[in-house]
């Protein structure tokens, strides 16, 4: 044991030794596990964030079609979408964007039927007050915006360009910030004069379907009805929300192949060969009665020191680049539509099994790659080495 | 008793290759124990490679060795290793020292991998560092030590093990005659504790000395008395 600390000593003085050079290797190992960790943590952040907003969204949702493009649909639809056996409950919605020209944002506008205030709003995971006309609940990203505060009054336009004026009664504070942060909840009637819709008219239809395994039955059952509709399935929208901002996005592939590409020749520079020098002291300490396996462990030890540290400082500057400074550049890169929504902030959602599988994928390949060119050493006579 | 006995010793560099070189040939040695053994000759003709091999660093292609009674040619290379840490101490042409290291350091490194205790170590490494008057350079690095004082590392490194057999390489090869005839007093003393040296010299203040108990010649990878 006393043999192996020694030989732990011996290692990290031999990194000292050689301040210049390991530094700039741990700085490279460093980038390369900040970018692919940034990469994880934004998308990872992306994706939990929808995912705990989609597990409160309705079973199925419909939609009117036109030519591809969605318009509003009849309220009608409803009655004969709640005869459909397995639905629970059918709710016309009314919401959209509206672009505030002052700030350049787009929010999303929801309107709450009565029947829905005053209790716990599964979409949101916060409670929507009992709203009265002209008044609403909005997310904090809006009031920020628009430098708002409770009791605060803001101005929005109808299609025609006349305003409405409407008081704030309550800052959303969920969890669930990605799907409040940008969110105006009105009265059903005060959303649809802003959107100019009629009394008989929703944007889409949210339908409950308690058994999941009759989901699927449902929404055949739908497009029965109304073969022209867009039925759309709260797994579809898991799984495209998994393409956005998993791997299969582009852009998160080609940033992931480049920074595995940088690791890789990191990589192979050092399976590549040993300088004269580290080659000289290696068979200096096989003359001196050193075996092989020393030789090898102390290179190993300097292996996990090096690359352990890269990592840590990779890590560490990539979950302050993306939680705590809000990952300025990539952000905008990786989600382009922010430039008009209001900026949101990123939650931290580190998946440990990711952080493993980064840790193994470029410490280990690390460690691995470095014992080829010391054990090739140890094996010519010191003699040979000496006489070069 | 021969602490060193080589049987037809042969050692090919590069055998299948198109520079192939034949370093050593029929080689045949006893050396006994307490003796000084003077090998002499040109550079090339095969001396080092002669002590690389009896210091186990390097295997011989054909014959028998035999160190300390015990048959080394069919040792595992681990084994060659640790027989060769605890009874055999090499002093090399170019003193071999890691330059960025401390004079302490370049000690210690002798004794890790069998992991004696802290105190243990040092006490060692200065009683030699105390014994060659470099006690005072401890901290120093080894990088900034003289020619003189190299040496002097170089020979209490190689006795960190007390070994009974030393293996000399040129040792006078660096260092002027002041110096030369200060380590020739040191291989006496090194006589006079019972310890068998084999050096590898060209060196006259060496050959001619009463130091060797026999001088042999090598040429062309052969080895003759004389």
């Amino acid at each position: 044991m006393r043999a192996f600390f020694y030989q732990f000593d011996y290692a990290i003085r031999a990194l000292l030794r050689r301040k210049m050079k390991n530094a700039s290797i741990v700085v490279i190992f460093a980038l390369v596990v900040m970018i692919f960790a940034c990469i994880h943590f934004i998308s990872g952040s992306l994706y939990k964030e929808s995912l705990t907003g989609l597990e409160h969204q309705p079973d199925i949702i419909v939609q009117n079609l036109k030519s591809g493009r969605q318009l509003p649909l009849p309220v009608s639809w409803a009655r004969d979408l709640q005869g459909i056996v397995g639905v629970s409950e059918v709710i016309p919605r009314v919401w959209g964007y509206y672009f505030d020209r002052y700030t350049g944002a787009n929010y999303t506008i929801m309107g709450v039927p009565p029947e829905k205030m005053d209790e716990e709003h599964s979409s949101l995971g916060d409670v929507v007050p009992s709203l009265g006309s002209r008044e609403i609940a909005a997310g904090e990203g809006i009031m920020e915006a628009r430098g708002m505060k409770i009791g605060g009054r803001i101005q929005l336009e109808r299609p025609d360009g006349s305003p409405m004026t409407f008081t704030t009664v309550k800052s959303f504070h969920s969890g669930v910030a990605l799907w409040t942060y940008d969110l105006i909840a009105m009265s059903s009637a005060d959303a649809r004069e802003l959107f100019g819709l009629s009394e008989a008219e929703a944007w889409d239809i949210a339908i409950s379907v308690p058994n999941p395994v009759e989901v699927a039955n449902v929404s055949q059952k739908v497009l029965n009805l109304f073969p022209g509709a867009r039925v759309v399935v709260k797994d579809q929208l898991v799984s495209s929300y998994g393409t956005m901002f998993g791997f299969r996005s582009g852009f998160l592939t080609t940033i992931s192949i480049s920074c595995l590409l940088a690791f890789f020749i990191l990589a192979y520079d050092r399976a590549a060969g040993l300088s004269r020098e580290e080659q000289m002291e290696i068979a200096i300490l096989k003359a001196l009665g050193w075996e092989t396996r020393d030789v090898i462990r102390v290179n190993m030890l300097q292996s996990v020191v090096l690359s352990l540290t890269g990592f840590l400082l990779g890590f560490v500057a990539a979950y302050g680049y993306v939680y705590l400074l809000g990952a300025p550049g990539l952000m905008l890169a990786l989600t382009g539509w922010s430039a008009i929504y209001p900026s949101y902030p990123l939650v931290p959602a580190v998946n440990v099994t990711e952080v493993v599988a980064l840790l193994f994928l470029t410490v280990i390949p690390y460690i691995v790659v470095g014992i080829v060119p010391v054990w090739r050493s140890c094996i010519i006579d010191p003699e040979v080495v000496f006489r070069k | 008793m021969s602490v060193v006995s080589l049987e037809s010793v042969g050692k090919v560099f590069n055998p299948d290759g198109e520079n192939r070189y034949q370093a050593l040939s029929d080689v045949c040695l006893e050396i006994e124990k307490g003796s000084i053994e003077v090998i002499a000759g040109p550079s090339g003709s095969g001396k080092t490679t002669l002590l690389s091999i009896i210091g186990l660093m390097s295997r011989p292609t054909a014959g028998r060795v035999k160190i300390l009674g015990k048959e080394t040619t069919l040792m595992s290379e681990r084994f060659r290793t640790l027989f060769r840490r605890s009874n055999i101490g090499v002093l090399f042409q170019e003193f071999n020292l890691i330059p960025d290291l401390t004079v302490l350091e370049n000690m210690n490194i002798v004794q890790y991998p069998a992991g004696p205790s802290l105190s243990r170590m040092q006490a060692r490494s200065s009683e030699l560092l105390e014994r060659f008057r470099m006690l005072d350079k401890a901290r120093s690095p080894a990088a900034t030590l003289s020619g003189g004082e190299k040496q002097r590392l170089a020979l209490a490194r190689a006795l960190i093990a007390d070994p009974d057999l030393m293996l000399v390489d040129e040792p006078t090869a660096h260092l002027d005659s002041r110096l030369s005839e200060e380590v020739i007093a040191i291989f006496r003393e090194l006589k006079s504790e019972g310890k068998t040296l084999l050096i590898c010299s060209h060196d006259p203040l060496i050959i001619k000395s009463d130091l060797p108990d026999r001088v042999l010649t090598m040429k062309d990878g052969r080895l003759t008395c004389g």
